[in-house]
């Protein structure tokens, strides 16, 4: 019956196509920015005479058929550039490549007359935030570090961890529920020293789109958001670049054409672009002063370095190719020397990723793009100790490695079908191959002559295929359905998921449309954490037949109105409510590392330390944005509640994850006071994260059953245990932050340079980071509870990692 | 007792911590000074001291005891804990001094909501006694303590019955080479099963130990304290996977109705080694005094098995900083604590192995 139904559907659209063939023209290109030929994704092609239109594909390709007419204006809008307006014969088929022109280069008083937006009203897709690059620039860091995912966080329904960390907390969910993808390929840890900073730099990037709800089905696989990234293609007309000197990285980027005929426009251009900190260098002298003090001849050091290449080559008028790659490290060591002892240690992380993407047009409604895609994400701490005794003439050695990792090799194929005016389909599928290493452990002791090596392995297949249509039944009703269906095989085990999405928008208003979705999202791997302070001690790792796959479902309605077009003022109100099955989460006790003796470690897997449960998440969202004139910016609020319920935790009571947070507030202004100055500032406020701590340690008395009356009391003796007041009960304190920035540009004869100074926690809030129970006599880390000192009290510390923190940078660009 | 490699787990944890903490805090060094505040006890509106009581009763007792004692909550000064006289292996007492803030003088009573028995504290190690009460299988108990103004209660059922102990399976090992001492040690195996009880949530306590009487090594008789005599007990650990878990809770999760089967039970001999500088020697097992097991199957109430899974689950992660934290269950109205209720199956025999 079904398939009846299916092939009914597909007569009909045929019978409408050839219908529509005889009436209808069709016209299609690629919009590129001025200059530099870059592809644009998302501009807004706009026919007023038939209020209907699309946006530029991520390829910027677009596609309209439209009913044949003499003439036809078109307008070509996107933020950041100035509009355009066409008026062209339409009787016949024909393709229109644009170019616009960036505001930047453009008088600031005609770029006020001309700019648009692209109107939230106009489009069906909801919860969807286009994070603009240009302001990403111009927003004051932490030591002046650019950072897109810093940049996202300041978005309403998006949280951040804890103090400096990347991580995107999206509506309820963790931060392993964000598909981060950057050129098709997805990004596992996209995070720099321990979470202060992200792996993504800025000056390679082209866009930035983060979806938080109404998924549509071409994406899959988390349950939270989608951060989708695109590099730059690399400027086909000069040689360019830019970069900047910091307090603790350098960066630079350069790209150009690449010329293999020199009487043949050219088709081909790059992007290299690198990062690397100097804090091991800054550090080093620091670290060897500390250890000097307490005798130990050692040094340590760390830094993080990121490169992005990329390539891209026409192949002909309607073939296209794009090869890609990221590569980052994080680096940490520390070595001490002393006359008996050696020891040697460290942790690195990063990502490896490469995608290869053949754009085909096959005619001027039908754009496929194949995607061959290559990501690797590794985590290792290793430790070596080395002791001599010098009496015996021996020496003991002990030898620890432990490593995680995740590699993928994914095929992606999409096609986008611009049928007519009232419906484009995207159908797809994508593949992936995962090879799992959740732990990997070697131990040596050449004391106890222990060699023992642990490394279990595991491979996995999840796919996906896509039917999408944005629909546009009658004029002031936009909808976008789809269905994903999405399989996942583990060790024999095959999870088959359907994931229906809908969202649909009806406008009212000539500036105001009504918006509501849903989507369905099935996750086949988690993220287990449970540090809480940073540290990269995550654990990827698959569904397997212990640990089925995590599904949301979400229900959003939303607001969305433009008020005033000229100035690019929008303004959103959104409410969504989102429910979770098979979270996980470590079982209280749990802890990443525990190893012992070969047989524990080899019995004690991560499946072992894991419990899944049930979480609920619900809210409001306002953001009021500006996007262009001399002042922009945008303000955001949140209020939501999240909660989860577990069986196997808090006595299977309800409790808050630790980044439950009721109030999120967050303000972003950008002044530009002339050519030469532009203002920023941020304020943040966060309800603080609810956590874990000890409120007092008493004796709990257990039956053990034993009759020794050297330490029982006929079977019951005590244990010293901590009162922690349920689950996640205390409430930390709230984070609430301003920072600062003023840059000064100048136009120099070959290259512009910007001074960027910029103040982060300008009245020095000290937010916590986190907190411990300790002495109030002594400020050592851990223990130093000394019950003989009478005046000794337990109290809470908190922790709190940056003060007023001041920086600046030097950046160029020609 | 703990598993044979709890000592070897511990110095590899330890080693392996001393080695990432300097990366860890070296992290927190370059990146900025940290910054650390006490926090204002404002913060915490419930802070109080609280009343924790403990009483697990079942129908083989003789004696009901009651453990009362204070919870120290952070922000109040540490005490001077009391000593108290504690029996050791050779017949004396030592006085110890434990982390206990005891109670005195509080008025504890027991009622099944027709008799009631009022405790009595012992002077010697403030635990609160009652003797000639009879606990009933299948009552529902409530126990009351007040004192100054701390005033607790709790409610327990005792379970009606204990299933039979069956296939009960003792045997002897010898492992070789064990430990950093290269020790020869020998050991018993234990095993046993039950038949659930269907159609009811059921929680299961399984214990096992053997004692017998030994004297230390004749090289270390000469002295004053020559030819000491003592009586040894060794608890039996359950394992089935040489995790460092004790595994003698169990519920029937899954297993309703079945037979359940017990974890490996392992118990040493208990030899002691004493050390001087002629070496290292053992203790003797004295042959002609009794070498017995005691093994018992606990049917015991659910809150007793939260409890005690949370409070021992609490103890093991209190050295690793990185574990997530363990709440402790209670069941005790306005205080900590648990009153719980059990029913128990014993079986005692001789060793012939």
């Amino acid at each position: 019956m079904r398939k009846h139904h299916a092939l009914l559907l597909l007569c009909i659209l045929f019978i409408q196509a050839k219908l529509s063939a005889q009436t209808n023209t069709t016209i299609s290109g690629y919009v590129r920015e001025k200059g530099s030929k870059e592809l644009l994704i998302g501009v807004n092609v706009y026919v007023p005479s038939l209020s209907t239109g699309i946006s530029t594909n991520t390829y910027g390709f677009y596609s309209l058929t439209l009913p044949k007419t003499d003439s036809l204006t078109l307008v070509f809008s996107f933020v950041g550039y100035s509009k355009k307006i066409v008026k062209l014969p339409f009787n016949r088929n024909q393709e229109y490549n644009v170019e616009l022109e960036s505001d930047l280069v453009l008088d600031e008083l005609i770029v006020n007359a001309q700019r648009q937006d692209n109107a939230l009203s106009e489009t069906p897709q909801m919860s969807k935030i286009d994070i603009p690059v240009n302001q990403i620039k111009k927003i004051p860091t932490l030591l002046g570090e650019k950072d897109v995912l810093k940049v996202i966080q300041l978005m309403p329904g998006v949280q951040k961890g804890s103090e400096g960390s990347s991580g995107l907390y999206v509506r309820g969910g963790g931060p392993d529920q964000n598909l981060i993808i950057l050129d098709d390929a997805n990004v596992y840890n996209a995070s720099h020293l321990f979470g202060f900073f992200s792996t993504f730099n800025g000056d390679a990037i082209k866009s930035v789109e983060l979806t938080k709800g109404g998924f549509p089905a071409r994406y899959g696989g988390r349950l939270s958001s989608v951060v989708e990234m695109n590099m730059k293609d690399g400027n086909k007309q000069k040689l360019s670049g830019e970069g900047g000197i910091g307090l603790i990285s350098s960066r630079l980027v350069l790209e150009g054409p690449i010329k293999l005929n020199k009487n043949k426009p050219v088709k081909a251009s790059y992007i290299v672009s690198g990062r690397r900190t100097y804090l091991d260098v800054v550090s080093r002298p620091f670290i060897k002063a500390q250890n000097k003090k307490s005798g130990i001849d050692g040094t340590g050091g760390y830094f993080f370095y990121d490169l992005n290449a990329k390539l891209n080559f026409e192949l002909g008028s309607k073939d296209k190719l794009y090869l890609s790659g990221y590569f980052g490290r994080d680096i940490f060591t520390i070595k001490s020397n002393s006359s008996t002892e050696t020891f040697k240690n460290g942790i690195n992380w990063g990502n490896a990723t490469s995608t290869l993407r053949w754009n085909h047009q096959f005619n001027q409604k039908l754009f496929a793009n194949t995607s061959l895609i290559f990501s690797d994400y590794q985590f290792n701490i290793s430790g070596e100790e080395k002791i001599k005794d010098i009496e015996n003439d021996r020496e003991t050695s002990f030898l620890i490695n432990y490593q995680s990792a995740i590699r993928d090799f994914s095929l992606k194929y999409d096609l986008d079908f611009f049928l007519n005016r009232f419906h484009t389909f995207r159908i797809g599928l994508q593949t992936t191959a995962h090879h799992f290493t959740p732990e990997a452990s070697i131990l040596k002791d050449s004391q106890s002559n222990l060699n023992f090596e642990n490394k279990k392995t595991l491979n996995t297949l999840e796919s996906g295929i896509y039917l999408e249509d944005t629909w546009h039944p009658v004029e002031n009703i936009k909808v976008n359905a789809g269905l994903r269906f999405s399989h996942y095989l583990t060790d024999g085990k095959q999870y088959f998921k359907p994931e229906p999405r809908i969202s649909a928008s009806y406008k009212f208003s000539k500036d105001m449309a009504l918006k509501a979705s849903y989507a369905e999202m099935n996750q086949y791997l988690h993220l287990l954490s449970n540090t809480g302070i940073g540290l990269p001690t995550d654990l990827w790792v698959p569904s397997t037949t212990k640990t089925p796959p995590q599904h949301s479902r979400q229900f959003a309605v939303g607001l969305a109105k433009d008020l005033n077009e000229a100035k690019g003022i929008s303004i959103t109100l959104e409410g969504y409510y989102k429910n979770m099955n098979r979270i996980i989460n470590y079982k209280e006790g749990a802890s990443f590392l525990e190893i012992g003796s070969p047989e524990v470690t080899d019995k004690n897997t991560w499946e072992d330390k894991i419990t899944s449960g049930i979480g609920e998440s619900y809210g409001i969202e306002f953001l009021l944005q500006k996007k262009i004139g001399k002042f922009s910016g945008w303000a955001g609020y949140t209020l939501s509640r999240t909660v989860w319920q577990f069986p196997e935790l808090n006595f299977g009571q309800e409790f808050f994850p630790k980044y439950d947070r009721r109030h999120d507030i967050s303000l972003v202004g950008i002044y530009e006071v002339s050519k030469r100055i532009t203002l920023s500032s941020t304020w943040v406020y966060g309800t603080g994260n609810a956590l874990t701590v000890p409120i007092s340690e008493y004796s709990a008395y257990v039956n053990g059953g034993s009759s020794n009356p050297g330490w029982t009391s006929n079977g019951v003796f005590p244990y010293q245990v901590n009162e922690y007041g349920g689950k996640n009960s205390f409430r930390a304190e709230p984070y609430h932050r301003l920072d600062f920035g003023i840059q000064f540009h100048k136009q120099k004869k070959r290259h512009e340079r910007t001074w960027d100074f910029s103040v982060y926690n300008v009245y020095n809030r000290k937010n916590p980071f986190f907190y411990t129970v300790g002495s109030n006599l002594s400020n050592n880390f851990f223990g130093g509870n000394n019950f003989q000192n009478i005046d000794q009290k337990m109290v809470l510390k908190r922790y709190s990692l940056f003060p007023i923190v001041p920086s600046f940078s030097y950046n160029f660009k020609f | 007792m703990k598993s044979k490699y709890y000592s070897f787990v511990n110095i590899i944890k330890v080693r392996f911590l001393k080695l990432l903490f300097p990366v860890f805090l070296g992290s927190m060094l370059f990146s900025c000074e940290t910054i650390i505040d006490e926090i204002d006890p404002s913060k915490f509106p419930g802070l109080e001291q609280k009343l924790v009581m403990a009483s697990f009763i079942c129908p083989q007792d003789t004696v009901l005891r009651v453990f009362l004692s204070k919870s120290l909550p952070i922000y109040s000064e540490i005490p001077k804990y009391e000593p108290v006289k504690v029996p050791n292996a050779f017949g004396d007492t030592n006085l110890y001094y434990k982390k206990v803030i005891y109670v005195k003088n509080a008025l504890v009573e027991i009622s099944d909501g027709v008799n009631k028995g009022t405790f009595t504290m012992n002077p010697v190690n403030f635990e609160y006694e009652l003797r000639g009460y009879k606990i009933v299988s299948g009552k529902t108990y409530t126990l009351r303590a007040s004192v100054e103004n701390f005033k607790v209660e709790a409610n327990a059922t005792v379970p009606n019955e204990v299933p039979e102990i069956e296939n009960l399976k003792i045997s002897r090992y010898t492992n070789y080479n064990q430990g950093f001492n290269k020790d020869t040690v020998n050991g018993f195996n234990l095993t046993f099963d039950w038949k659930d009880f269907p159609n009811q949530e059921n929680y299961y306590k399984v214990f096992a130990e053997y004692s017998n009487y030994q004297k230390t090594p004749k090289e270390f008789s000469n002295g004053i304290n020559n030819k000491k005599e003592f009586k040894n007990f060794s608890t039996f650990f359950w394992s089935n996977n040489d995790l460092n878990d004790n595994l003698d809770l169990i519920n029937d999760n899954l297993l309703d109705g079945k037979t359940i089967f017990s974890p490996k039970g392992q118990a040493h001999e208990g030899k002691s080694n004493y050390c001087n500088n002629g070496g290292c020697f053992k203790t003797e097992i004295i042959k002609n005094m009794p070498q017995l097991f005691d093994i018992q199957l606990w049917h015991i109430s659910k809150d007793m098995y939260q409890y005690m899974k949370s409070v021992r689950q609490s103890s093991n992660i209190s050295d690793n900083p990185f574990s997530e934290p363990v709440p402790v269950f209670t069941n005790v109205k306005n205080g900590l604590g648990c009153f719980a209720a059990y029913n128990k199956r014993v079986l005692v025999m001789e060793n012939k192995f």
